[in-house]
């Protein structure tokens, strides 16, 4: 059986009134057991959200377990933040005693494996995910341990750096390369074949946003000012807050800008055997999601908090596109090793997959 | 008869494919059988709940990492019966339902809460009081330069204490060349009294009332509680005197709980009634702090205080006045009087110590 070039492969056909008692369960449950049951209440959640998401004619499944997301973040905890933290109090003791060198070398060397953790989490997490993601009895995953990936998190990202951080988006594409082309599903390989080029322009304008924004607040000021005679009005005042506030919605708006072009052009870089991806979400997209998140959390009181995870995963899928056909007898069992603990690391820095 | 069919879906686990099932009962065992498919018995305990979305029910099978098999609902009785109950919040909440379970895991909760805050209480009379004079001695070490010391002062104030405690190791009062109107017990069995106290004190009566106290807490460990409880282990391991005046700032602001503070005045009362010192003039030592200080301190928030109401305080030291018995003076006129002047006649060069 085929499928032939479905538009919008993706769909989410979950409700949030099937899923406020879930959240409010995994609320009350996490508070009363001092957060211990966070991990069961993530897999619970994400069962719920992927057995509602349709992929061409049948649904995802969430294979995880809480109690391999508890195993892997106790695993985390005990075997690399404790020793890092021990490790550094050790270089802080050093540097106290007199051993300056020493003790900054230790530093260092904490500092830089906590950068190459943090790329091996991300990278982890994301083969954790696709690992536990079934469809049609099909899971993903990867036998790459991502420790290569985690050097090229920081050598990147530290490249990235040159020319006053021009080449930043460089980085952030060739990270997102490397990470997806180690990614498989069922028997094929993801290929991630994301480009720079269109991305520079929108990276520029982030970088001269605030000094724009500033400026254009400064600007903006003088009159005011001068009307005052050198001294501020009440209403100046206000203007200058407004103002304010007026210049962080600038910047916010255009990093999204080119957070969203980013996030398109790679998805559309990629692809898995036959079919093509592709993400429809805009800049002005993103933004309705994030003002959404502010103003559901702030109208409640924080309590809308718990339907975040809803509202962003409900994001994706909508603008999730696939194109091609998927050959339901050669997508075969994924012969990757299947994890037997959840995303620990990624858990222990408190950081999302994408 | 014909035993009901429960219709549904089979992937493998091996590729993609759909397959059209029906499942039956047969006997203890659930007979699996579909055009595309080779008929099999399946041993229900194999079968794991995965998810139950709208219209179906989801398992997977122990065995075969993939293999899923989709039953539509409603399903027959008797195939219903030997399938795996479907789990909703995992293991031991399913039992015990979420209402049970959320009660218990809260109560279990709110006593390790419990524990843990007054694991300093039961920790610190633990502590061997060798490792409690260790880290005192760490943190504030002898404050010989910062205290006022004449051999009479010495003398009285060595004397005084042996008479309200007889235990050993003796603890050491030492006078303290500043003005608050305080005492403190610190780390390491010793109370220090500061000057401005010494000054502020009408009578030998009122120094034993606060001397005895303050040994009071000694005695009863609230030190190293009181150290546990505000330092946690840092202090513990912080080990050697970095800054000596903030140290020791942070000890003598340290807060004892309301219990402790009873504690150590019934301690200082009984102490006093034992050598023929009268409360009362540490009654109306405490009335004066509360005519200083009147309005936090009373009513019904003082409960929450992390002092006692020296009110009630004054009060219980008045109570404690035995009518027709014989008082005798904590100390003779000539040793209240060389503690008094020790910090004037002490000439060595320290302008006291800065907080
Ligand atoms: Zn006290």
């Amino acid at each position: 059986m085929s499928d032939h070039d479905q538009v919008s492969a993706f769909t989410f056909e979950g409700t949030w009134r099937e899923y406020a008692p879930i959240a409010f369960t995994n609320l009350l449950l996490t508070i009363v057991t001092l957060g211990i049951y966070r991990f069961w209440a993530t897999a619970r959640s994400r069962r719920y959200l992927w057995s509602r998401t349709r992929f061409i004619d049948d649904y995802l499944e969430w294979a995880g377990t809480g109690g391999e997301l508890f195993k892997g973040a106790l695993i985390a905890v005990v075997v690399i933040i404790l020793p890092l933290y021990g490790l550094n109090i050790l270089a802080q003791h050093l540097i106290l005693a007199g051993h300056a060198g020493l003790g900054g070398l230790i530093g260092f060397a904490v500092a830089m494996l906590f950068y190459v953790l943090i790329g091996v989490a991300l990278f982890r997490a994301l083969r954790y995910r696709l690992a536990r993601t079934y469809w049609r009895g099909i899971r993903g995953g990867s036998d790459n341990p991502g420790l290569t990936y985690g050097w090229s998190y920081v050598w990147k990202h530290f490249v990235g750096l040159f020319a006053l951080g021009l080449m930043m988006p460089w980085a952030m594409v060739s990270l997102w390369n490397e990470r997806w082309n180690a990614m498989s599903f069922g028997p094929y390989e993801f290929s991630a074949r994301g480009r720079v080029d269109g991305l520079m322009g929108r990276y520029i304008m982030c970088y001269l946003a605030p000094f724009v924004g500033i400026g254009m607040l400064g600007l903006a000021m003088i009159p005011a000012v001068m009307a005052g005679n050198g001294r501020m009005a009440p209403a100046a005042a206000f203007t200058v807050v407004l103002g304010a506030f007026g210049v962080y919605f600038f910047v916010g708006l255009v990093v999204m800008a080119y957070y969203a072009k980013y996030f398109r052009q790679m998805v559309e870089g990629m692809s898995l055997d036959t079919l093509e991806f592709g993400f429809s979400a805009r800049t002005m997209d993103w933004i309705k999601l994030y003002l959404g998140d502010v103003a559901l959390v702030v109208v409640t009181l924080g309590v809308g908090a718990i339907f975040i995870n809803y509202r962003h995963w409900k994001f994706y899928v909508t603008h999730m596109h696939a194109y091609g056909h998927v050959d339901v007898d050669a997508l075969t069992q994924s012969a990757t090793a299947a994890p037997s603990q959840g995303e620990g690391l990624l858990d222990a820095f408190d950081m999302g997959a994408f | 008869m014909s035993a009901e069919v429960a219709a549904g879906e089979l992937f493998d686990g091996t590729s993609a494919r759909r397959h059209a099932v029906q499942v039956a009962a047969a006997g203890a065992e659930l007979l699996l059988a579909g055009p595309e498919v080779p008929e099999e018995r399946i041993e229900p305990a194999r079968l794991a709940f995965i998810d139950a979305p709208p219209g179906a029910l989801v398992y997977g099978h122990a065995d075969r990492p993939g293999w899923r098999l989709r039953l539509f609902t409603p399903l027959p009785p008797d195939v219903a019966a030997l399938l795996p109950a479907a789990a909703r919040f995992g293991g031991w909440i399913d039992r015990l339902g979420l209402g049970r379970a959320a009660l218990l895991a809260g109560l279990a909760s709110a006593a390790v809460v419990a524990l843990v805050i007054s694991l300093p209480s039961w920790l610190g009379p633990l502590v061997p009081m060798g490792v409690e004079r260790e880290i005192g001695d760490g943190l504030l070490g002898d404050l010989r330069q910062h205290s006022c010391s004449t051999p009479d002062s010495e003398a009285a104030l060595t004397a005084l204490a042996a008479e309200l405690d007889p235990d050993r190791p003796p603890v050491k009062v030492q006078l303290v060349r500043m003005g608050l109107v305080n005492a403190a017990a610190v780390p390491g069995g010793r109370v220090l009294l500061f000057d401005g106290l010494v000054q502020q004190a009408k009578s030998p009566d009122e120094l034993a009332g606060v001397i005895g106290h303050e040994i009071g807490h000694v005695r009863k460990r609230h030190v190293m509680q009181a150290m546990l409880r505000e330092f946690g282990l840092s202090l513990v391991l912080r080990g050697s005197q970095t800054q000596l005046a903030g140290t020791l700032g942070q000890v003598a602001e340290m807060r004892y709980s309301r219990g402790a503070e009873a504690e150590a005045d019934t301690f200082a009362r009984a102490r006093m009634a034992a050598v023929d010192v009268s409360p009362a003039d540490s009654g109306a030592f405490f009335e004066r702090m509360a005519a200083k200080d009147p309005a936090p301190r009373s009513g019904p928030l003082s409960w929450f205080a992390s002092h006692p109401d020296p009110e009630l305080r004054a009060g219980e030291f008045r109570a404690a006045v035995q009518p027709g018995r014989h008082y005798r003076p904590a100390l003779s006129e000539a040793q209240f009087g060389a503690i008094r002047q020790a910090c004037h006649d002490d000439k060595r060069k320290d302008e006291g110590l800065k907080w």
